[in-house]
């Protein structure tokens, strides 16, 4: 018989019944699990992005290890751990808001400025244009100083609030349980939690970038900002990104683009671009 | 939320809800609505999943990059449909894009659970019928694995998982008589396997040679 031909209606019965007769499998306890976590992980991200739009959801990295490492039994584990990354945002967000009263912060090693600016989704790239002094004079510090030091832009140099005085190295799992063990009034005005933010930016965004241009540029997250819709119904946290062109750093060399902080390689969501130079 | 632990407070308390009730307690921002619809749709939504893949692995994947997305984009969910139907579509489409993108990753469709139960089940002589009936569903499970997917997910939605044409056609966002034109050939390709694995001697010339995504070009009935 060839397989083209139309079955005649008996044997295309007979092959219905035996699909329709199919054991229905059940979900797997483990994949049933490991589900769950994510889920959870999701709704507790929407409940801190709900009270903050700056906090962003672990890195795409993170939850590939959390999907690796999950085994029954530790669900209960990770809903604690859960519990304790919420802790951990909550503390963010005293920080964030200290932050965005005093309107900027500059941190040492990770080239962020927080300037409270609110984008409106309407006409993005005649907004950015109105940005590109400030922007280029902050991506021009940073790329003139590969040792991080601290920025000087105008609006760090204004700042008479919130200068860093340490800066600790991006946290891993045993610096954010030191973190979590100090006093909690005292890390509300600590810069660290600013860098955790930055932190998962910048993890975030070489994934982003794969899909935007796959040639070696070398990002600068210049800005943490927020993208409002027209309504001022939905917002949500975004990074201006200065990425260098044909790989020459200066001044009118960078193309400025806005992405989700929480934006994945698959579905990065690139809200505006402008060459600097245009 | 309740995520992970027992959840028959959860039950009780959505008990009387529907799903686009649920829905839109979720979007509304009740923490617990969308782990009850999982719960409730769980094992249908897995095996759509796992015989639209034909790997567990990769279902899993697929089910839970879907219910990530339909977590996310619950707001766009319009109630012009039933829940569950938004939702296969949304798991189907997430599955389809991982063989898609993992196109030349051979596929391993029996399942380990299968096979034990088929070792355990052919110790019992007195079980020889049950023993046949399980190896034709085996054979059944692995000849559909290996159909073009978009024949595959047709015939799961329609001849497995018992939707309508049109609810497939809805689900798979195409045009019913595509629907049917996939069934019926994904059909015609199920009989060929499973003519050869009944009695082998006498089709020697039956191309089993599985037709390709690539080779389905042209067989839809728009």
């Amino acid at each position: 018989m060839n397989d083209n031909q139309d079955l005649n209606p008996e044997d295309e019965q007979e092959i219905r019944e035996l699909l329709a007769s199919l054991d229905a499998p059940t979900l797997p306890t483990v994949f049933s699990e490991r589900i769950e976590y994510a889920l959870a992980v999701e709704s507790e991200n929407r409940e801190h992005q709900r009270v903050h739009p700056l906090v962003s959801a672990p890195p795409p990295d993170e939850l590939q290890e959390r999907r690796r490492i999950m085994r029954p039994g530790r669900i209960l584990g990770g809903i604690a751990g859960i519990a304790a990354v919420g802790l951990f945002a909550v503390v963010g967000l005293q920080t964030i808001q200290t932050a965005n009263s005093d309107q900027e912060l500059v941190a040492k090693s990770f080239p962020v400025v927080l300037t409270g600016t609110t984008y409106q989704t309407a006409d993005l790239d005649s907004q950015i244009k109105k940005q590109l002094p400030q922007l280029k004079q902050l991506t021009s510090e940073y790329s003139s100083n590969s040792t991080n030091s601290p920025a000087s832009s105008d609006l760090a140099t204004q700042s008479t609030q919130s200068q860093p005085s340490s800066v600790q190295s991006p946290t891993d799992q045993a610096q954010e349980k030191q973190i979590l063990a100090k006093d909690l009034d005292a890390m509300a005005n600590d810069e660290i939690m600013m860098e955790t933010v930055a932190s998962n930016v910048r993890n975030r965004i070489p994934e982003c970038l794969d899909s935007i241009d796959p040639t070696d540029a070398n990002p600068i997250i210049v800005d943490l900002a927020k993208l409002e819709s027209e309504d001022h119904q939905d917002v949500e946290p975004i990074a201006v990104i200065a990425l260098p062109v044909d790989e020459t750093v200066g001044d009118e060399d960078f193309e400025f683009v806005l992405v989700d902080i929480n934006c994945t390689k698959e579905s990065a969501n690139i809200h505006a671009r402008l060459m600097i130079n245009e | 939320m309740t995520y992970g632990l027992d959840n028959s407070g959860l039950e009780s308390r959505f008990e009387s809800i529907d799903d686009k009730a649920l829905m839109a307690a979720h979007v509304a921002g009740d923490p617990d609505a969308f782990a009850e619809i999982f719960r409730r749709h769980r094992d249908r939504l897995w095996a759509v999943a796992l015989r639209t893949t034909g790997d567990p692995e990769e279902a899993a994947d697929g089910l839970q990059d879907a219910l990530i997305s339909a977590y996310r984009k619950a707001d766009t969910y319009r109630a012009d449909a039933a829940v569950t139907t938004w939702m296969h579509r949304i798991v189907v489409n997430a599955c389809l894009d991982r063989l898609r993108r993992n196109a030349s990753r051979p596929t391993s469709p029996l399942p380990e659970s299968e096979a034990e139960a088929q070792r355990h089940t052919a110790t019992h002589k007195s079980a020889q019928d049950q023993l046949e009936h399980k190896e034709l569903k085996i054979e059944l499970d692995r000849a559909l694995a290996l159909l073009p997917t978009d024949q595959r997910a047709a015939i799961v939605l329609v001849d497995v998982e018992g939707y309508s044409v049109n609810e497939a056609a809805q689900i798979l966002d195409c045009p019913p008589g595509t629907i049917k034109s996939r069934c019926a050939r994904g059909r015609a390709k199920l009989a060929v396997r499973l003519a050869e694995l009944r009695n082998p001697q006498s089709s020697p010339n039956v191309g089993l040679e599985v037709e390709t995504d690539a080779e389905q070009g042209g067989d839809d009935q728009k």
